[in-house]
């Protein structure tokens, strides 16, 4: 499946360890446009500032969480269409439902690989 | 004269042993409130849960770090045993480094395991500086709430950090429940 690999990504993430190793993973699937942010309010500056083909976002982020900046993303009419990955630790079906009922694209248990990453951008951004 | 509770008194002496009473009825009332602190405390919720819940993520670290340990031993070991040459030997190179990075994120499941072991600690430090308030052992004060005989010994900070994550954060890693990326997977596909 064909990937854009111009699409700007923001990869949101409150561990600096985690951020480097999901911007290379990126890095190796051949994107090169690929920012971070270290909570959702820092998030929600960046989307409003330039435009973002897809955030991959922790949950477990203070003060705002990962689904609390994906319920802000789609309650914002610029941003409601963008898309969105959720990555956490290990979490319960109930976590899962209610990020899909917020309107998340996909869901990546950690720790993954770059293949796992893949497909999962292939499945929400392949053309 | 003060009299000490465990010194008898005479047996002559009628107002004497009226002191004494006095003096144990004050010991059993300070033994009551003594009891009544304790019980707040939470003792049982330390011990069951907290203190279950530190070793489960405290035994998840150890695991966590010991997966990560032998990846990274093993990507060195394949690498000083390579015998490819050429674009093999850099393809092989290549899955190495990327197998070493993967390995890496254990980072950051170690570290919120770590954040929650001391948010407990943090709990039970704040639970036992009001404890030594009850009794007066000390400078603490009852933090909030209405004190009861059932009232337990939890501080504004611990409750209200525990009422936030419970409202807002994901319960993993390690927890009980927790689900694999095929199960998330099939809950993606068959939810809507």
């Amino acid at each position: 499946m064909a990937l854009d690999t111009s699409m700007p990504i923001l990869v949101v993430d409150d561990y600096q360890t985690m951020v480097r190793i999901i911007k290379n993973l990126l890095k190796q699937l051949g994107f090169e446009d690929v920012d971070d942010a270290s909570d959702g309010t820092a998030a929600l500056d960046k989307l409003k500032q330039k435009k973002y083909g897809l955030v991959i976002s922790d949950w477990n982020m203070e003060p705002m969480t990962g689904y609390e900046l994906l319920r802000q993303v789609r309650s914002d009419d610029g941003l409601r269409t963008t898309p969105f990955i959720m990555v956490t630790a290990e979490s319960k079906t109930e976590n899962v439902i209610a990020a899909k009922k917020a309107g998340v694209n996909n869901y990546i248990v950690k720790p993954f690989n770059a293949q796992t990453l893949k497909t999962k951008i292939e499945a929400v951004c392949g053309a | 004269m003060a009299h000490s509770v465990l010194r008898p008194a005479a047996p002559s002496d009628p107002a004497d042993r009226g002191g004494q009473v006095r003096e144990i009825g004050t010991v059993a009332v300070r033994m009551a409130e003594l009891r009544t602190a304790i019980s707040r405390l939470g003792v049982l919720d330390i011990a069951e849960t907290k203190l279950g819940a530190v070793q489960v993520d405290i035994n998840d670290v150890l695991a966590s770090t010991r997966s990560a340990a032998d990846t990274i031993l093993k990507a060195a070991e394949d690498l000083l045993a390579a015998t490819q040459t050429g674009n093999d030997y850099r393809v092989l190179v290549e899955q190495r480094m990327f197998a070493l990075m993967e390995a890496c994120s254990f980072q950051d499941l170690t570290g919120q395991r770590l954040q929650r072991v001391t948010h407990t600690l943090q709990a039970m430090e704040e639970r036992l500086r009001i404890f030594a308030g009850a009794v007066k052992a000390g400078h603490g004060t009852i933090l909030s709430g209405e004190v009861g005989p059932d009232t337990v010994f939890q501080g504004e900070v611990e409750r209200q950090r525990a009422a936030w994550n419970d409202a807002n954060m994901v319960h993993g890693p390690g927890v009980a429940g927790a689900i694999p990326q095929e199960t998330v997977d099939w809950l993606f596909a068959t939810t809507s």
